[in-house]
C-alpha cells in the first residue's frame, strides 16, 4: 500500500496554538461565568522603541481581548493594571536566505497588549546577556576549548589516530 | 471561687536536631518579574528540569491542588515562552527548549484527569456525560452530516439559516441526491474496475502463478 492511500493522521497541535471555545452564554440573574483553567498565554516582548518604566509590551493569546488581558494581570500576577491598548503585528512573509537559498516560512500575526501599570509594578526590562561576553567572543572561546581539547586526544592517543575516535 | 481542677500539664513533643527539617522555599518574586526566569539561570547553555507530571499521579490530587497546579505551570509556561522569545530577539540559543513540551504534557494530564472527574460525576448524577453531542442533520443541499451541538444564540424562530434550510428543503432535493448517490457508486465502481485490471494484468505478465494455485 503506498503512502498515498493511507489515512491522513492527525496533526498535532501544541495546547497553545489551538483555538479556545467561546465563553458560555450568560443571561441576565444567572450567576456569574467563571474560567478555572484558563488557556490563555502572554509573554513579555520588548518594543523596538524604549518604553517607559510603567509601560509593557506583551504578546498575548490571539483570542485575548483587552478585559482578559487585565482580568489576566490582575488575578494571576498581582499586578494593577490602568489602561490597555491591544494592536495586531503582521508576521513575517515568504522570504528565501541570503546566503544558503532556503525558504523560510511566513509567521502568522500576532496580537499584542501595551499595559500601562500602577505606580508600584514599575518595571525596568531585564538585559540578560549583560554580564556575559559578547556573542562572537563567546563563540571564539568554545573554539578555543574544542581545539585544545582535540590536541590533548591527539597526545594520549596519537598511535591510534587512524582508527575512529569511538574505537580508541 | 471555681472548683475546676488545674488543666493537666500539656505533652510537649520536643524536636531533636535530628527530626528537624530546614524549611527550603524557592526565592518569593512577585508581579512582573514572574515573567523571567531567575537570574542564575541566565545565559547559561543548560537548564536542568524534571519529567513531566503523570495522569496516575494527578489522579491521587484533590481538586484543589489540581487548581493550583494549574495556575504553576501557566505561570512556568509563561515564563518559558518569554524568555524563548528574548534569546531569540538577542540571536541566542535557547537552553533546554524542551521544557515548554513538558509543561504542555502536564497541562494535558491535568485537564484529562478533570474531565475524567466530571464525567464521573455527570454519569452519577444525570446518567449523561456532560460533554456536547452530535447528531444527524441535513444541510441546504438534503445531504445528511454530523452536527455538533451547540448553544443556541437565537430562539429557533429568530434562526434565519435553519428557517432558511427547512423552507428549501423539499421533493425537488430528490433527484440531485440520486444523481450524487450515483456518482458515488461510479466512484467505487472505477476502483474496483481499477484493481480487476491490475490483477489481469499481473495474470498475463505472470502466467505461472495462476498454474501454481
Amino acid at each position: 500500500m503506498s503512502a498515498k492511500n493511507l489515512p491522513r493522521l492527525a496533526r498535532y497541535m501544541p495546547l497553545w496554538k489551538r483555538p479556545i471555545p467561546p465563553y458560555p452564554l450568560h443571561y441576565k440573574g444567572n450567576p456569574k461565568n467563571r474560567v478555572f483553567l484558563p488557556m490563555f498565554w502572554m509573554k513579555m516582548v520588548k518594543h523596538w522603541s524604549t518604553l517607559p518604566n510603567f509601560m509593557h509590551k506583551f504578546e498575548v493569546h490571539p483570542q485575548m481581548t483587552k478585559v482578559d488581558v487585565t482580568n489576566y494581570l490582575n488575578k494571576i500576577y498581582d499586578v494593577k493594571v490602568l489602561d490597555v491598548r491591544t494592536d495586531l503585528e503582521r508576521g513575517d512573509e515568504w522570504r528565501t536566505h541570503p546566503m544558503t537559498g532556503d525558504e523560510i516560512g511566513p509567521e502568522p500575526d500576532r496580537r499584542v497588549a501595551y499595559v500601562t501599570v500602577d505606580k508600584k509594578d514599575e518595571f525596568d526590562f531585564p538585559d540578560i546577556f549583560k554580564d556575559l561576553a559578547a556573542p562572537e567572543e563567546r563563540q571564539l572561546e568554545s573554539y578555543r576549548s574544542a581545539a585544545k581539547d582535540a590536541a590533548l586526544d591527539k597526545k594520549k592517543s596519537w598511535q591510534q589516530q587512524d582508527v575512529p575516535s569511538w574505537f580508541r | 471561687m471555681s472548683s475546676f481542677p488545674p488543666p493537666p500539664p500539656t505533652i510537649r513533643v520536643i524536636q531533636t536536631h535530628d527530626q528537624q527539617r530546614s524549611l527550603h522555599t524557592t526565592a518569593s518574586r512577585h508581579g512582573l518579574n514572574e515573567f523571567f526566569d531567575e537570574k542564575d539561570n541566565w545565559g547559561k547553555a543548560e537548564v536542568k528540569t524534571g519529567r513531566p507530571w503523570r495522569c496516575d499521579e494527578l489522579r491521587l490530587k484533590s481538586n484543589t491542588d489540581l487548581h493550583k497546579l494549574w495556575y504553576v505551570l501557566l505561570k512556568e509556561r509563561n515564563m518559558v515562552m518569554t524568555m524563548q522569545a528574548e534569546y531569540k530577539r538577542q540571536c541566542e540559543v535557547f537552553p533546554s527548549p524542551e521544557r515548554i513540551e513538558k509543561l504542555e504534557e502536564s497541562m494535558e494530564n491535568v485537564l484529562e484527569v478533570i474531565k475524567e472527574r466530571d464525567r464521573a460525576v455527570n454519569l452519577l448524577e444525570t446518567g449523561e456525560t456532560g460533554e456536547p453531542g452530535q447528531r444527524w442533520a441535513y444541510n441546504q443541499l438534503g445531504l445528511g452530516y454530523w452536527h455538533q451541538c451547540r448553544e443556541h444564540y437565537v430562539p429557533q424562530h429568530y434562526n434565519k439559516v435553519l428557517n432558511a434550510r427547512v423552507a428549501l428543503s423539499g421533493k425537488w432535493q430528490y433527484r440531485y441526491k440520486r444523481l450524487y448517490r450515483e456518482k458515488l457508486m461510479n466512484q467505487e465502481y472505477g476502483k474496483i474496475k481499477k484493481r480487476l485490471m491490475y490483477e489481469k494484468r499481473l495474470k498475463e505478465a505472470f502466467p505461472e502463478l495462476e498454474q501454481n494455485q
